[in-house]
């Protein structure tokens, strides 16, 4: 069996999403670069020029207490996966559960697995939740991506993610039925130790990447769990622009209607490490109890987790006690390119 | 507060030295200061000086110099003599005016000189500017990117806001101010300001305009005080009595005061100074008071009692900063306070001679208020 | 670098931890340990909510060092909704009409770098307009 499946079982007893005010529509981009229109993608968020992993992780995992309903105190983990951790050496972990008014007693971790961290940081919560071995723990994933001048990245590299706090599956809003990673040594796309802006392979970054990853994940999930397409109320795939998961979702016989609230890359763009956390948070912003949400994360270099949830009646109680997906999607200040390379820090002061 | 201090005990001023508040690119702190030590002993007719009492704000940061007492006495041609600083932000000069009164009512010292001095010009202007923000709270005001012309931009805000005003209430106040710097030949401006001018300017702290800021600048200035008892009449100088001398302070951060429109510090040194000198406020005939900026200057007069609360932009009546104040003559923000006593007394020579002059210097937004009343017999 | 005195501070300036005086019920903050009004000892600490009100603001055009590069922003005095009175940036100011009295909630944000880009970062409270009224 490939299924990783803990002892106990284990839900979301509280979820946060953060994505940041600012916009920049992908024309503007172009405007400055090609001199002609962009792709699908609209435009995407853009990180205040006071914000980073740790602030945005903070004010998630602020709203996923909130929704939670338990102390601070008694989460036992915050693990955090991101690309974008502030400091190379030093752990976003410690601060961010500083500012939630975590205990000392806890575990801090900063995972790093390119766009899947933070579903990386979720399954290992999984376990330890499931283990017995904490009651709660909180899983996220949050990124502020760059992406180099000019490059096709620099379209959709966005910032956002969101918050999960894990704990026992009798107290929780959605189920956690299982999970399933798969991984190989795939160079598609990556950072050097002190490199600004991550490399990649261009068209390599889609099939023997992409696709085979969160194919390979999806087909055995479905197979070892015995279920269909049809099974799930929603979906939700890593998105890095809006065709990957739209091709994925069609070719495994998903609808547009279960991958829509899922999929935010058209409006806010690839959020990274944030992507499947936060389309997960705007998903259960709407979801009805019963209804069975699929999740397929995928990260460069390179490897897939698939797992899915059951949302349960406690889904009703918890939403509205966070700010929605949707209320951080709907409040956008749109900035052109100057002002985006002012708070990106891509104007050199040679300081 | 009662005192039983007789005429005679009391501290007089015998003689006055200053520079023009400028930019002295090419000239050190201490030599600054003991140019100004020289010209108000040589004023006072050379007599045996005990101590030299100084302020200053920051020189620590803007000189990196510490214990300045023993610089700028030895500069000054001064051995061995007893020389400390006084630092109060803005009221630095004034609280060296103090000490010198302290000392020398005490009996302690026979004869002191309290010296004001700031060295801005050492730096680049952007670090003096910063050095200007010591005056703030640093963990709670100046963590959060607070400057000091920014706090005094806050209570400018919420005083047009509680009064239904807006910015053009410190159109006149400043106008006015540069008008009576153009009478002051100590002053670093003396061509005024064109209400054109003033009308273009930009606001680096809304509502605060440019020129409703006290120009940062070098500066030193002196006095020298002595008992009234000791002073020998008949010499060119006519000596000032000091009436009175008193400090108080309050809350350095505004966020911290249940009042932010009332400069509490400022309505409790002048009381207290009032009393000391048996004076009503009614009866003095001149005001020199503290304007780093146009609301301190508002404030100040509304915390006074010269103008009831939302009123104090109106003070057009008032004799008040002849010598122009901060704004018009240029802020030497630790020897500010000695230009004000040295400005009082221009005002008791001069014609028609008023008999009291009330003199009071603020350190940061109000935090420190040092009160003065000078008496011309 | 001055780690120890920002390590000191961390939990008021990241989180709003305050302190309640156990003699007069008053919450402090800054916390002191001596309360503020009625001068006894108050070493009890208080999670404030970081709701509040703006009661002063200014725009700073230009920014003190380690600020610079953010300027233009905005400088508050915060009326906390338990009383207390803080200085803090506002953050995150799009179209809607800064103005007195606007009601405002805390966020947890870089304040600045200590000393440059080799220091530790400096995270604390700033405020911003009210995202999206949540029931309590």
């Amino acid at each position: 069996m490939k299924l990783l499946k803990p002892e106990n079982p284990v839900g979301i007893i509280g979820y946060g999403a953060y994505i940041p005010r600012y916009r920049i529509k992908t024309t503007e981009i172009a405007r400055v670069w090609r001199g002609e229109g962009a792709g699908p993608i609209r435009e995407k968020s853009v990180p205040g020029p006071d914000e980073d992993t740790i602030t945005m992780s903070i004010e998630a995992g602020r709203n996923a207490l909130a929704r939670a309903r338990v102390a601070p105190e008694s989460i036992r983990a915050i693990w955090i996966g991101s690309e974008s951790h502030p400091y190379a050496v030093k752990p976003s972990g410690t601060i961010v559960a500083e500012a939630l008014g975590a205990d000392s007693s806890i575990s801090a971790a900063d995972f790093e697995f390119a766009c899947k961290a933070g579903t990386e940081a979720l399954i290992a919560g999984m376990g330890f939740v499931g283990s017995g071995m904490a009651r709660y723990m909180m899983a996220i994933g949050m990124d502020t991506a760059q992406g180099k001048p000019g490059d096709v990245l620099e379209y959709t590299a966005a910032a956002g993610g969101g918050a999960l706090i894990l704990g026992p599956a009798a107290e929780s809003a959605a189920v956690l039925d299982g999970a399933y990673s798969y991984v190989s040594d795939t160079p598609d796309f990556w950072r050097r130790q002190t490199a600004k802006y991550p490399e990649h392979a261009q068209r390599f970054t889609g099939e023997p990447a992409y696709f085979d990853h969160i194919g390979h994940a999806l087909r055995t999930y479905l197979d070892e769990t015995g279920t269909t397409a049809k099974d799930y109320a929603y979906v939700i795939f890593h998105q890095p622009n809006a065709k990957f998961p739209q091709k994925i979702a069609k070719e495994a016989g998903f609808t547009p209607d279960q991958l829509a609230p899922g999929l935010l890359s058209p409006f806010i763009g690839n959020t990274y490490s944030g992507a499947v956390p936060l389309g997960l948070c705007a998903t259960l912003d709407i979801a009805r109890p019963g209804d069975r949400i699929l999740a397929v994360s995928f990260g460069s270099g390179a490897g897939s987790d698939a797992f899915s949830l059951t949302v349960t009646s406690k889904i009703d109680e918890v939403r509205a006690l966070a700010p929605t997906t949707q209320a951080y999607i709907n409040r956008r200040t749109e900035i052109d390119y100057a002002v985006y390379a002012k708070y990106r820090e891509k104007i050199d002061f040679d300081r | 507060m009662k005192t039983n201090r007789s005429s005679k005990q009391g501290p007089a001023i015998t003689g006055v030295g200053r520079i023009r508040v400028s930019e002295y690119w090419d000239r050190s702190i201490s030599s600054l200061a003991a140019e100004a030590i020289r010209l108000a002993v040589s004023n006072a007719g050379d007599p045996p000086i005990d101590a030299i009492y100084i302020g200053n704000a920051f020189g620590t940061i803007l000189s990196r110099q510490a214990n300045l007492g023993a610089l700028i006495a030895a500069q000054s041609g001064y051995r061995h003599l007893e020389s400390s600083t006084f630092e109060a932000a803005g009221a630095s000069g004034a609280a060296a005016v103090r000490a010198a009164c302290l000392a020398v009512e005490s009996g302690f010292v026979g004869t002191a000189v309290a010296v004001g001095v700031e060295k801005i010009s050492d730096v680049v202007t952007s670090e003096a500017e910063d050095a200007k923000n010591l005056t703030l709270n640093y963990e709670y005001e100046t963590a959060q990117g607070l400057t000091a012309d920014g706090q005094s931009a806050l209570i400018a805000a919420r005083y047009l806001k509680t009064y239904d005003q807006d910015r053009s209430i410190f159109r006149s106040l400043v106008l006015n101010s540069y008008e009576n710097a153009k009478k002051n030949r100590y002053s670093r401006n003396n061509a005024g300001l064109s209400p054109n001018v003033y009308d273009r300017q930009s606001c680096p702290a809304a509502p605060l305009g440019l020129f409703d800021i006290a120009q940062l600048s070098d500066g030193a200035a002196a006095v020298v005080i002595t008992r009234a008892a000791s002073v020998e009449n008949g010499g060119n100088f006519r000596p000032v009595r000091i009436l009175a001398s008193a400090n108080a302070t309050s809350q350095l951060s505004i966020h911290d005061r249940h009042q932010i429109l009332v400069y509490s510090a400022a309505a409790e040194s002048a009381s207290c100074a009032l009393n000391q000198a048996a004076i009503r406020l009614k009866n003095i005939d001149a005001f020199e008071l503290s304007d780093a900026t146009a609301i301190d200057l508002i404030l100040s007069l509304e915390a006074i009692g010269l103008c009831r609360p939302g009123f104090g932009w109106k003070a057009d009546r008032l004799a008040l900063n002849q010598g122009g104040g901060n704004i018009g003559r240029g802020n030497p923000t630790g020897a500010s306070g000695i230009y004000q006593i040295a400005e009082a007394i221009d005002w008791l020579h001069g014609q028609p001679a008023p008999k009291t002059v009330f003199v009071q210097a603020l350190g940061g937004a109000a935090a420190t208020a040092i009160t003065h009343i000078l008496a011309s017999e | 670098m001055e780690n120890p005195r920002h390590w000191r501070l961390k939990k008021q300036r990241y989180a709003l931890v305050g302190e309640i005086c156990p003699h007069c019920a008053v919450k402090i903050f800054p916390p002191r340990d001596v309360c503020p009004e009625c001068g006894l000892e108050a070493k009890t600490s208080y999670q404030f909510s970081g709701k509040g009100k703006i009661y002063s603001y200014t725009k700073m055009t230009d920014g003190p060092a380690g600020f610079r590069q953010n300027a233009p922003y905005f400088v508050a005095l915060i009326q906390l909704n338990e009383g207390p009175m803080i200085t803090a940036q506002l953050t995150d100011v799009g179209d809607e009409e800064i103005k007195i009295g606007s009601p405002v909630e805390m966020v947890t944000r870089k304040l600045r770098e200590d000393g440059d880009q080799h220091g530790a970062i400096l995270y604390g409270y700033k405020f911003r307009p009210v995202l999206q009224e949540v029931s309590a």
